[in-house]
């Protein structure tokens, strides 16, 4: 028997549908920032690889990237959201380390209050990266 | 694998002092960046940036591996697969090992590859 069926045998209200679950904002920023954890390990990571050895190999083929970039429109936004995703990562991150080492109350109020500030500062943040690489 | 991650609080503090590594790392690249620019010669004959890039891979694997273990623990167990389905809840422990396997090995291999990249 699982447990969901388990729960169905009791006969009382269950609701462990993930999707129909309201997150708290602070609860949205951490599953968020596991997530963007996930993407980076395995898609940002291995991109970079490739992207940094292509920089490095020689004048020209970092020139060719550089004319790769500005030309296909499809590297390009790659490149962007990529950089996006480890930047969100990051900003979240930031609000945790505070929140670990006290510098942020873990209070309910301060903590919705780090949440917002956290997304406020990671959208100026991600239009300035969109007018830098655009 | 698990034996590694018994100590929790050198595991807990590992990943969160990397993460200041990275940030004081990324400082530097984006002060780099708005002053003399990213330039071939940069990422090739500077000795700051290819030691520091070298420690910021390294450390990034060890972070994405505690982080990676730590949702692998949380998410495919038992409990939460047999939410999806009682056999795949049954096989929770294996389908975990597998998973951890694979991180461990993509990471090892991020790694070599920057080093060798950056170095030879």
């Amino acid at each position: 028997m699982t447990f969901v069926t388990f729960l169905m045998t009791q006969n009382r209200p269950v609701n462990i549908n993930l999707l129909k679950i309201k997150l708290p904002l602070s609860a949205f920023l951490s599953i968020t920032h596991r997530i963007s954890g996930i993407i980076i390990f395995f898609i940002v990571l291995p991109v970079s690889v490739f992207i940094f050895s292509e920089l490095t190999q020689s004048q020209d083929s970092f020139n060719n990237f550089m004319i790769m970039y500005h030309k296909n429109l499809g590297i390009k936004f790659g490149c962007v959201s990529l950089i996006l995703i480890f930047q969100y990562h990051i900003f979240t991150g930031v609000r945790h380390i505070l929140m670990d080492f006290h510098i942020l109350n873990e209070s309910l109020s301060s903590s919705y209050k780090s949440a917002v500030t956290t997304l406020v500062l990671f959208a100026v943040n991600a239009l300035l990266t969109l007018w830098v690489m655009l | 694998m698990g034996d590694a991650m018994k100590s929790g609080r050198l595991t807990w503090y590992l990943q969160r002092y990397s993460a200041i590594y990275f940030i004081t790392f990324l400082v530097y690249l984006e002060y780099t960046f708005w002053t003399s620019g990213i330039t071939f010669q940069f990422l090739n004959s500077s000795n700051l940036f290819k030691a520091s890039l070298s420690i910021f891979i390294l450390l990034a694997c060890v972070h994405a591996y505690i982080g990676l273990w730590t949702v692998g623990t949380d998410y495919l167990t038992k409990r939460t697969l047999g939410f999806i389905s009682s056999g795949l809840g049954a096989s929770a422990n294996t389908l975990r090992k597998i998973y951890e396997y694979i991180f461990i090995l993509l990471g090892a291999l991020i790694a070599a590859l920057y080093i060798l990249i950056i170095w030879f």
